[in-house]
């Protein structure tokens, strides 16, 4: 649970720093951007990044269950 | 993979001894007559009013069916204790809870499809036009329930069935809300609250991807690039809770 919620809080850190408005896993938009997110160009890039954000936490938490086990 | 299969298939089995199916087929029945009760009213865009109506109700089932077999898929063994003679056999829980789980993605899937396919034939002939593009929304929405239901079985390795269920709503509820809403309203009346909204989106995926009703209903053209990126993250993300809800599980004290 300390290495979930540790990781959690660095995501978020990361997120704050981020000048663009956008975080790996989820808060997409720049404040100003319009509400139908099919209509923004550079989405389907955003949205494969926070995948992949999301596939290496997976691949680091399993690596870490499985050593803990 | 065998076992995990033999015990999605049994939770196959317990929902049609439970009637889901019956169920399936009223939403079907109303899927049915609703193009065609919306243009009877005569309305100048009658097209855009029907796909919207049907699309929406697709909707609202996918969300009350995702979240409503999540919170069922784990309490009714552990309340009866049918769970320990089944973990008594030679069968890891991992494997226990991903044949759960595949049985509720698989079943949802089944329902929508079957309802999909019953609203596309509906809007066709009502329409006198192809609707096969609706399919896409459908498979959103599938996407959508199975999120929330992986959700629920996450929350439901620890609660029971209700908590699983405010939990599962509160997360689509907040994760649905739009940066435009949150900017435009809530942040000038209550900023603590969108301020949370905020925190929160940073952890829980964001369901308003999948929502391309809009686009669908007024025939906006959808990038394949857009939609293939739509399935990767929804995709991703319910892997990501399913394991989550295998490794949460495993530390259960049964």
């Amino acid at each position: 649970m300390r290495w979930l919620l540790a990781m959690l809080l660095a995501l978020s850190l990361s997120a704050a720093a981020r000048a663009d408005g956008t975080s790996p896993l989820g808060v997409y938009y720049h404040r100003q951007w319009a509400a139908a997110p099919w209509h923004l160009p550079g989405m389907p890039a955003t949205m494969l990044r926070d995948s992949a954000v999301l596939c290496g936490l997976l691949v680091g938490f399993a690596l870490w269950r499985r050593r803990s086990q | 993979m065998k076992k995990l299969l033999k015990i999605a298939r049994l939770y196959h089995v317990e929902m049609a001894r439970r009637q889901v199916y019956l169920m399936a087929a009223l939403a079907g029945a109303c899927m049915a007559v609703v193009p065609f009760a919306v243009t009877s009213f005569g309305m100048g865009a009658f097209e855009r009013a029907s796909r919207d109506v049907c699309l929406t109700l697709l909707g609202f089932l996918s969300v009350g069916l995702g979240i409503g077999l999540g919170c069922s898929a784990l309490a009714p063994d552990l309340e009866r204790r049918t769970l320990h003679p089944l973990l008594a056999r030679p069968m890891p829980r991992s494997t226990y809870l991903w044949g759960r789980l595949l049985g509720v993605i698989t079943l949802l899937g089944g329902v929508l499809l079957a309802v999909g396919a019953v609203m596309i034939l509906a809007c066709s002939i009502a329409l006198r036009e192809s609707e096969l593009p609706l399919l896409l929304g459908v498979a959103a929405c599938w996407l959508e329930g199975a999120l929330l239901a992986a959700i629920a079985v996450l929350v439901g390795t620890r609660f029971g069935p209700v908590v699983s269920g405010v939990t599962a709503t509160f997360a689509w509820l907040v994760g649905g809300l739009s940066a435009a809403y949150v900017d435009a309203f809530l942040s000038r009346s209550n900023q603590f609250a969108a301020g949370m909204v905020y925190a929160l989106q940073l952890v829980i995926p964001h369901f308003q991807m999948f929502h391309v009703k809009n686009a669908l209903v007024h025939r906006d053209p959808l990038s394949p690039a857009y939609v293939g990126a739509m399935f990767c993250y929804g995709l991703v993300w319910l892997v990501f809770v399913s394991y989550l809800a295998d490794w949460s599980f495993s530390r259960r004290d049964l």
